[in-house]
C-alpha cells in the first residue's frame, strides 16, 4: 500500500493546515486525482506535530475524492496514520463536503 | 470674518487660544497706529513722507507680530502640513463618505479643538455606539485641527474598536493629540503592541501584569504566485501563536492546558475566521489583507475565578453583502427571496444588507459558485459559529455568557444566547446529504420568520470590510469534560 507523507508537502514544521484554496493547492501538488483512480488503497502519514486540518482545507483536499468514491469508498480507499483527534477532523471535513447546498440553490 | 480667521491661523496654529490671540492682535494695532502718528512739533508733512511712515508702521508691526510669533513653536508637525490631500484608506472613507471633498490641509483649516469620550466603546456590548464614535473620529479628522482622545473604559471591553482605529489611523492627520486614558486600556494597547499601530506615546509606563497579550498582527496581499499556497501560510504561523499563547496563559495561571479538542476549536475557530477573511475581502484576488489582536484576563466573582478572552479579526475591502453580490444566479435568487419575504412594504426593521448578511452566514452559501458545484465552500461561518459556541462553553451558571460580533458594512450580527448555534433540519435533508446548519435568529428557527432586532442590527455608519470580534470565558473544567466525552463517543 502506497504511504504518502503529508509533511513531505507541506513541511515538518506546520501545525494546523488553513484554508480551502490551500487544500485544493496541496492536492494538486500531491495528484490526489491520480491516487484517487489507483487500484490498491492509499496510507496518509500525518505528521504528529500537525494539531489541526480544520474543515476548509479538508474540503479543498479531499472534496473532489469524495465525491468521486462516495464517502465508503473515501475511507475503504485512503487510509489514515494520524492521531484521532486529525481523523476526527477529516471526518468533520467530509461531513462539511456532504452538506446540501441547497439553500444556496445548488442541488 | 474671513480675513479675522486668516490672520488668527497663525496663532492658532501655536496653540495660542482666540481670545489671547486678538488681545495681541489689538496690541499690535495700537503700535501700528502710533507709529503712523506724526509727532507733535515736527511740521506738516509732504505726500511722499506720510506713505513712507505708512510703509514704516506696517513693516515695523509685521517684524513685531513675527518677533511675538517666534515665541511660540508651530505645533503642526511635519508630518501634518506635509499632507495637502486626504490619504486614502478604505475604512475612514467609509466611516466618513463625505471625507474627500470636505478634508482640508491642517493649514487650511479653521482653529477648531475637539474631545470626544469614547465611552462603552465595545461592539459586543454595544455596536451602534461603538460605530458611532468611530464614525465622529472620521468626520473630526477631516475638519479640526487638534483633538483629544479620552479612552475611559475600565476594564477594556473589547479590541475590536482598536483594530478598526489603527487601520483609521493609517490614513489621518495626527490632530489628535493626547487625552485620557484608564490603566487597564493602557495596558492592553501597549502589551497587545497597538500602541505604535495607533500612533500613541504614554506619558506613564503600563504596569505589567493583569493582562496577557495576543500580540497585533497583520497580512497584507501576497500576491499570486501559484506556489504561495504551498508554503506556510501566515493565516497559519498566527492561530499557531493564537493557541500557544492561551496555552501559556492557562499553564501560568492555572496550572492547566487546553485539551487537544480545545486546542482544535481554537485553531480551527481562528483558521477559518482568517481564511474568510482572506478569500472574500478582495473580491478579484483573493488575498486580502487582516489583522489580528486579542488578550486574556483573570476576572473572579465571589464563586468562582475565570478567564475572560477576548479575540478581534478584521478585514478591508468588501463587506459579506458586497462579496454576496458576485455569487452565482441562483443563490443570489435564493438571497434576494429571502430579503423579499422581510423587507416588504410594512416591514422595514432591515435593510437589505442586514438580510443579505443574514442569508450568508447559512451552511452551503457562498458567492464562490464554481466551489458550490463541485461540493465544496460555504461552511465557513457556521464553523466558525460552532466552534465558538464549543469552547465558550461552561458548566458554572455565573460566568458571564459568550459573545460574537459580526460587523461588516451598515450590519451587526450579535451572537450571544439563545442564538449560538446553527442547527441542522433533518426533514429537508437531501438524500445522501447532510442537512445544513441553519440560524436565522429567531424562536422557531425559520427563514419565514423575521430576525431578532436585537440580534440584526442596522448600524448608523458603515465599516469597509468585515470585525469578528468576540468575548468568551475559557473554562478548562469544562473543555476536559467535554475532550472526555468526545473520546468515549469515538470509542463506542
Amino acid at each position: 500500500m502506497p504511504r504518502i507523507n503529508l509533511a513531505d508537502t507541506v513541511g515538518p514544521d506546520v501545525r494546523v493546515l488553513i484554508g480551502q484554496d490551500r487544500g485544493v493547492a496541496v492536492r494538486a501538488a500531491m495528484h490526489l486525482d491520480e491516487l484517487d483512480n489507483s487500484q490498491t488503497s492509499v496510507e496518509f502519514v500525518i505528521p504528529e506535530t500537525l494539531r489541526t486540518l480544520t474543515p476548509s482545507f479538508v474540503q479543498g483536499f479531499f472534496s473532489n475524492s469524495v465525491h468521486r468514491l462516495g464517502e465508503s469508498g473515501f475511507f475503504a480507499h485512503y487510509k489514515f496514520d494520524a492521531r484521532p483527534h486529525i481523523v476526527s477532523d477529516i471526518h468533520a471535513g467530509i461531513d462539511r463536503i456532504l452538506t446540501s447546498r441547497h439553500l444556496a440553490g445548488v442541488d | 470674518m474671513q480675513d479675522d480667521e486668516e490672520w488668527l491661523r497663525a496663532w492658532h496654529r501655536r496653540g495660542i487660544p482666540t481670545e489671547t490671540a486678538r488681545a495681541l492682535r489689538a496690541g499690535l494695532m495700537n503700535y501700528k497706529s502710533g507709529l503712523q502718528h506724526v509727532a507733535h512739533g515736527k511740521g506738516r508733512q509732504t505726500i511722499s513722507e506720510r506713505l513712507n511712515r505708512k510703509r514704516y508702521a506696517a513693516d515695523k508691526t509685521r517684524r513685531e507680530r513675527k518677533r511675538l510669533l517666534d515665541r511660540w513653536p508651530v505645533r503642526f508637525t511635519y508630518e501634518m502640513v506635509a499632507v495637502k490631500h486626504p490619504i486614502e484608506e478604505p475604512v475612514l472613507d467609509g466611516l466618513n463618505p463625505q471625507r474627500s471633498t470636505t478634508w482640508k490641509p491642517v493649514f487650511e483649516r479653521p482653529h477648531a479643538a475637539a474631545e470626544l469620550d469614547l465611552k462603552n466603546f465595545s461592539f459586543v456590548d454595544d455596536p451602534i455606539n461603538a460605530i458611532s464614535l468611530l464614525k465622529q473620529i472620521a468626520e473630526l479628522e477631516s475638519k479640526i485641527s487638534e483633538g483629544r482622545l479620552n479612552f475611559d473604559d475600565q476594564p477594556c471591553l473589547d479590541i475590536g474598536p482598536f483594530l478598526v482605529l489603527q487601520e483609521m489611523n493609517k490614513g489621518m492627520l495626527p490632530i489628535f493629540l493626547g487625552g485620557r486614558i484608564s490603566g487597564s486600556v493602557l495596558r492592553v494597547i501597549e502589551f497587545v503592541g497597538l500602541r505604535h499601530a495607533l500612533g500613541m506615546r504614554f506619558s506613564r509606563a503600563p504596569s505589567a501584569g493583569g493582562i496577557w497579550p495576543l500580540p497585533f498582527r497583520s497580512r497584507t496581499p501576497q500576491g499570486a504566485s501559484p506556489q504561495r499556497l504551498l508554503r506556510h501560510q501566515t493565516s497559519e504561523h498566527v492561530a499557531t501563536e493564537v493557541i500557544e499563547r492561551i496555552n501559556e496563559w492557562l499553564a501560568e495561571q492555572a496550572e492547566v492546558q487546553l485539551t487537544e479538542d480545545g486546542e482544535r476549536l481554537v485553531l480551527s475557530m481562528t483558521g477559518e475566521v482568517l481564511d474568510n477573511a482572506e478569500r472574500h475581502s478582495d473580491l478579484s484576488s483573493r488575498d486580502g489583507s487582516w489583522s489580528v489582536a486579542g488578550f486574556m484576563v483573570r476576572q473572579r466573582n465571589e464563586t468562582s475565578i475565570f478567564y475572560k478572552c477576548h479575540l478581534a479579526l478584521l478585514s478591508t475591502g468588501a463587506s459579506i453583502a458586497e462579496s454576496m453580490a458576485t455569487a452565482g444566479d441562483a443563490t443570489k435568487a435564493r438571497m434576494d427571496e429571502y430579503v423579499r419575504r422581510h423587507r416588504g412594504f410594512l416591514k422595514s426593521n432591515f435593510t437589505d444588507e442586514n438580510l443579505q448578511t443574514v442569508f450568508a452566514l447559512q451552511d452551503g452559501v457562498s458567492r464562490v459558485h464554481d466551489a458550490l458545484a463541485q461540493g465544496r465552500g460555504g461552511t465557513g461561518f457556521m464553523d466558525i459559529i460552532e466552534f465558538f459556541a464549543a469552547l465558550s462553553g461552561t458548566s458554572k451558571a455565573d460566568i458571564p455568557p459568550p459573545s460574537l460580533a459580526i460587523i461588516s458594512g451598515s450590519t451587526c450580527i450579535s451572537i450571544k444566547p439563545p442564538y449560538m448555534v446553527g442547527v441542522r433540519n433533518n426533514l429537508f435533508a437531501k438524500e445522501g446529504l447532510r442537512a445544513p446548519r441553519e440560524l436565522w435568529f429567531n424562536p422557531t428557527n425559520n427563514p419565514d420568520e423575521m430576525p431578532d432586532p436585537a440580534h440584526v442590527l442596522s448600524l448608523p455608519a458603515r465599516l469597509k470590510g468585515t470585525l469578528i470580534t468576540m468575548v468568551w470565558t475559557t473554562d478548562p473544567e469544562y473543555l476536559q469534560s467535554r475532550a472526555i466525552a468526545n473520546a468515549e463517543n469515538q470509542s463506542s
